[in-house]
């Protein structure tokens, strides 16, 4: 972005600034990550989807039409469309829509949780891995390289089994286990940026290390980052049901679309309904996320663009 | 290039260091005692005491840490609690089953979704192209296990058609042995077969409007010849790397379908493993899963180098 | 060909959607059958693998299951548990002391015909090796009442116990317990249990881990040879798989199903159908003896009032797996005492709170449920939960896998916890395994109950071999344990067998036993199970 403003100001002298003005507001505004977003069909349907669950997410209680923890054992199993339920209820005659609903809270918490938790821990790593190289880098990267050949489940698996289930657990776990690759996303980005010529010159004029880091060097490795969390998230989605799926993630009495899955697995003859509707909503959101991503990718950066 | 090569595989050393590092540190901190958990729930707290001095675990931790290590490089990974038996026997046990699944979803996925893909990328913008381009969308977005229970339900409880578990057996007759391989090699293919499509449709695409191959059409070279000859052998390293990954990320599928199919591999010892606080089995099955993934990036970025020579090796680590 | 893939996903997953939406449940299977249905074979589901089958090694039901096929017993229960037969020991002869069992040994059985034993007569040295090996060595301790087991006659074995013990019998018919050979151990060495072998009815085959065993029949039984020629042990963890296994004729009978699996072999057809017997079972909730607000008696006693346990009964058990539940004792238990069932406080939720506001605890207070992951433990969970909240008490839910939650019940640290408990007949594997001193650090008492005057009345209870005499004592402890609302002991389940018709003169019982040739007088076969076709 900085290089494009540069350019963008030169050009702007060269051509007197009055009469540019609004020339330079337009074009901006065009070349702006967003107005090209909105250029992107798949990305925007990726962002309907997003947005879409997190309306329902963040207005889950208005939504409803019933307590997602109110049990009625005599209204079990109620089939999709009886007595107003509309996606039926489940083994203890729980409402299925206000739990699809309440769960897409603690599905999408924990996805944003878990990325955010990987992404300032990667980032800080990858940071300083990048930047000061040498011995901190090969200690960083080693234990990062080791993390990686982890296979990334397994490890969410035993940190389960370490920390327990439970919501913040989840999050650690799945943020534990995606540091590794945030911190070689940055710090790749970071070898390329550090070596510029305005990182150069700032280290000439002695610019401090974390006056560096973190105005100069941060900043450009946003645009990877983004894409890299978007797509971090729908990962993180699909964890979070695949460890409540093996019994390990958020349990019961909570929703999440994890630990629903995870119910209808035991009624899948009776009652398939529980399982289908918890794991659409699972692959719809992941969808959007992905689409979302890429579209994000192709914009702000299209090298990266196989 | 050999050294190049050799300074990779000295690279694993220390990773794999770590590896076994972070699964002793981490089995350790579980709660629950292998002791407690292998005699079940009648035994009293003085069997589970006299259990843990025969299992070595009333040793201090560094103490078991460097009885660990030595017997390692020894090539030893110690003897199962539950199944009182060396690990390396179990999983050169097991490890078959697991191939037998993952290796047949992978030739599907590449079969298939290069097929795809390169339909995909030669009729661009057809409606097959689309419908395409959305299943395999869907496809990288796909919770396999969802996938797995689905699949069951359909074909297995509603249908009758398939079974729901367990591996075949040849002996019993081939459709024993191929049904039972049907619904897993499905659902452990669908996230790979949808990825080769994508970059096999983007990296052909970018390819096809290269002026190299828009020369050898103009030079009046067959189109078949142009395509697989030339087009694809050019759209291939991108390819190779995807499939790389998709190999290690295979591995770690085949841990929660094979816990959905109870597919008797690698995936279901290691999660009885854990439930059982089998620390030797768990350590030794995370070695070997993190061995696999070694290997493989050292051979994809080797294949890398090969059909690729342009590229010069720089620094460390797989991308 | 890939077309026919994508369809076929695409379909999958709308047909995934209908099926949701329209009625489930409706089974066509097919006759694709595999090993079930192969002439003389029956094919078993187990619903764990078992992975140590040597007897001093085995810690779960289904090893214990393989093992009993493979080898014989000194002694055995008959079928409804009341009593010991012969089986390796044709007599025996209690000194008045309880110290010392002095057992005649039948003559003319043979070793299987194995690697080592090459089928030799077994002789009293085998009973006393095997007896001792597993008083020394066993992982758990099944015989650890025993002192020595020494020959004393060509055809006699003297045990002496450690201190009078009635549940040395018991212990005699545990899998664990088994005659072995003595050269077939050491010429096995560790891998003895992948090579079993013993004087029983069917030799183990092959035992692949978490897939199956095959075991071929003994014809040279010394009752008779078994009338099946192959019996394969398939283990399928997912009871659902094991009804649809049985559906689709891979297997012949299904064990321990649960839950849906039920309503499927229930509404199978097909000359498939659902047998049941009351288990040797309590499931329970237990509240902390020890530590925070449920250390006070009327505190248990508010919580039980709270809960209406045939709602909950209702919610769980949706196809009749079990009765109504009272006292820590299953039905089939010789010590139970019916007289006490009105000892359990009625659903009560006004009481219950006059109770806690009598307790201290007008304004509630906060405490943590423990279960294992299961689904059943789960929905109780939910379900105190809700009943709980109903008289201001604000429960916490902790699910965890098994290892976790054993080892915080265990640690003493759960509130409050619910699994279930089931062993042998014998009382003494109940009461004092649940209610004794001595468990507070094992999963039976980890709830940490403690009373004086029951401890006094179990331990004289395990010390009498008069079986009336036992039977007040354990009445008069239960009647205590009962009045300090030590837990809720909400039912007593059945055993589910899913069945083929194809096999003949099968038995539950139960212990959840599994007998294929079974004897009740160790000299003729009482029953001997078939399978046609």
């Amino acid at each position: 972005m900085m290089k494009e403003e540069k350019k963008a100001q030169a050009v702007a002298d060269a051509l007197g600034t009055e009469s540019n003005e609004e020339l330079l507001k337009r074009e901006r505004r065009a070349n702006s990550a967003w107005s090209k977003l909105r250029r992107n069909k798949t990305a925007m349907v990726g962002l309907a989807i997003v947005c879409a669950m997190i309306f329902i997410a963040v207005f889950a209680p208005l939504l409803s039409p019933y307590d997602p923890a109110a049990i009625s054992p005599t209204e079990a199993f109620l089939k999709p469309g009886v007595d107003g339920h509309i996606f039926g209820t489940d083994n203890v005659g729980r409402d299925l829509l206000t739990r699809v609903f309440y769960g897409a809270r603690v599905s999408l918490l924990v996805a944003f949780g878990g990325t955010v938790v990987a992404g300032i821990i990667g980032v800080l790593l990858g940071l300083i891995a990048g930047y000061f190289g040498g011995i901190v880098d090969t200690i960083i990267m080693r234990i990062m390289d080791g993390m990686l050949a982890f296979p990334y489940i397994l490890l969410a698996i035993i940190l389960m089994t370490v920390l327990g289930s439970g919501i913040f657990n989840v999050i650690l776990a799945i943020g534990i286990g995606n540091v590794p690759s945030f911190a070689r996303v940055v710090r790749g980005e970071v070898h390329i940026i550090k070596n510029e010529e305005y990182c150069n010159a700032a280290r000439v004029i002695g610019v401090s290390n974390a006056r560096m880091l973190f105005t100069h060097i941060l900043p450009n490795t946003i645009s990877p980052l983004i894409v890299y969390a978007t797509l971090g998230i729908a990962g993180a989605i699909i964890s979070e049901a695949a460890l409540s799926f093996l019994g390990l993630g958020i349990s019961e009495p909570t929703a999440s679309w994890g630990s629903i899955l995870q119910t209808g697995k035991n009624w899948l003859q009776t009652s398939p309904f529980i399982a289908t509707y918890s794991g659409i909503f699972i692959l719809i959101t992941v969808l959007g996320f992905n689409l979302l991503g890429d579209g994000i990718r192709d914009v702000l950066d299209p090298k990266m663009k196989k | 290039m050999l050294k190049t090569i050799l300074k990779r595989i000295l690279q694993c050393i220390p990773t794999m260091f770590i590896v076994v590092t972070f699964t002793f540190i981490l089995t350790r901190m579980i709660p629950g005692s292998p002791a407690a958990t292998i005699l079940g729930p009648q035994a009293s707290a003085a069997d589970i005491a006299e259990m843990e001095i025969k299992l070595g675990l009333d040793q201090p931790y560094w103490k078991q840490f460097m009885d660990y290590i030595l017997d390692v490089l020894q090539g030893n990974f110690g003897d199962s609690y539950m199944y009182n038996r060396p690990v390396l026997d179990l999983i050169a046990e097991r490890i078959p089953n697991t191939l037998q699944i993952t290796v047949t979803a992978l030739i599907i996925a590449l079969i298939i979704g290069v097929g795809i893909g390169m339909f995909s990328a030669l009729h661009q913008y057809s409606i097959l192209d689309y419908v395409f381009m959305v299943l395999a969308l869907v496809g990288v977005s796909m919770p396999i296990f969802w996938l797995g229970l689905m699949l069951v339900n359909l074909f297995s409880v509603q249908l009758g058609w398939l079974p729901t578990q367990g591996r075949g057996d040849l002996a019993i007759g081939l459709w024993d042995f191929v049904s039972h391989m049907i619904l897993p090699c499905a659902c452990l293919s669908t996230i790979p077969m949808a990825t080769f499509a994508r970059i096999t449709r983007s990296s052909m695409l970018e390819v096809i409007h290269n002026d190299s191959i828009k020369a050898l059409r103009a030079r009046g070279i067959s189109e078949r010849s142009v395509i697989w000859k030339h087009a694809l052998k050019n759209a291939l390293p991108p390819i190779v790397t995807v499939l790389g990954l998709q190999i290690a990320s295979c591995f770690t599928g085949a841990i929660l379908t094979e816990s959905i199919f109870t597919w008797p591999g690698m995936g279901t010892m290691i999660v009885n493993a854990i439930t059982n606080r089998d620390y030797m089995l768990i350590q030794g099955v995370v070695l070997f899963f993190a061995l696999v993934f070694v290997i493989v990036n050292l051979v994809v970025d080797v294949v890398y180098m090969l059909i690729n020579p342009r590229v010069s090796y720089e620094g460390g680590g797989s991308k | 060909m890939k077309k026919i893939l994508a369809l076929s996903l695409a379909c999958a997953m709308s047909v995934g959607l209908l099926a949701g939406c329209g009625n489930g449940g409706n089974n066509t299977p097919s006759g694709d059958d595999s090993t079930g249905g192969e002439p003389g074979t029956l094919t078993v589901a187990l619903t764990s693998s078992p992975s140590k089958l040597d007897p001093i090694h085995y810690s779960g039901t289904y090893e214990s299951q393989i093992i009993n096929q493979v080898c014989d017993r000194v002694v055995e229960y008959n079928d409804d548990l009341t009593e010991y037969v012969p089986s390796l020991a044709t007599s025996w002869t209690i000194s008045d002391d309880g110290m010392t069992y002095v057992f005649q040994i039948r003559q003319g059985v043979h070793f299987q015909n194995t690697e080592y034993a090459q089928g030799r007569e077994m002789t009293a040295e085998d009973v006393a090796y095997s007896l001792n090996r597993s008083a020394q060595y066993s992982d758990n301790n099944r015989l650890d009442m025993l002192d020595k087991a020494e020959v004393t006659g060509e055809w006699e074995v003297t045990c002496t116990l450690k201190s009078p013990n009635a549940s040395f019998m018991t212990a005699l018919t545990d899998a664990g317990n088994s005659i072995v050979a003595q050269e077939e151990v050491e010429g096995w060495g560790d891998d003895f249990g992948y090579h079993l072998s013993g004087t029983g009815a069917f030799y183990l085959d092959e035992f692949q881990l978490d897939e199956q065993a095959i075991l071929t029949a003994n014809e040279d039984y010394w009752l008779g040879a078994p009338n099946l020629d192959k019996l394969v042990f398939k283990f399928i963890s997912d009871p659902s798989q094991a009804a649809n296994a049985l559906l689709t004729g891979e297997v012949d009978l299904a064990t321990m199903l649960s839950g849906e699996a039920i309503n499927t072999v229930q509404n199978a057809g097909n000359g498939i159908e659902l047998m049941k017997i009351e288990a040797l079972k309590i499931n329970y909730v237990r509240f902390n003896a020890q530590k925070g607000p449920t250390a006070d008696p009327l505190v248990r006693q508010a919580l039980i009032e709270a809960v209406d346990q045939d709602a909950i009964r209702t919610a769980l058990y949706q196809y009749d797996e079990v009765m109504p539940g009272y006292l820590p004792l299953p039905y089939g238990s010789w010590a139970y005492d019916s007289s006490l069932e009105s000892m359990v406080p009625g659903y009560d939720p006004e009481h219950a709170k006059e109770l806690l506001a009598e307790a201290g605890y007008a304004d509630g207070f906060s405490i943590t449920i423990n279960v294992s992951d299961s689904e059943e433990r789960k929905t109780l969970a939910t379900m105190l939960q809700a009943y709980w909240k109903a008289i201001g008490i604000d429960a916490q839910i902790s699910v965890n896998e098994w290892g976790t939650f054993s080892d915080t019940v265990c640690s003493g640290n759960s509130d409050v916890y619910a699994m279930s408990w089931t062993w042998y007949p014998d009382p003494y594997f109940f009461l004092n395994k649940l209610f004794s001193e001595v468990e507070t650090t094992a999963i039976g008492n980890g709830a940490g109950y403690v009373d004086a005057e029951v401890e006094d009345l179990l331990t004289k209870a395990y010390q009498t071999t008069d079986q009336d005499e036992r039977t007040e004592y354990y009445q008069q402890a239960m009647e205590i344990i009962m009045g300090d609302y030590a837990g809720i002991y909400y039912a007593n389940p059945y055993d589910m067998y899913g069945i083929s018709d194809r096999v003949q003169d099968f038995v539950p019982r139960a212990d959840g036993t599994l007998k294929f040739v079974e004897s009740e007088d160790g000299e003729t076969i009482a029953r001997n199970v078939s399978v046609v076709d």
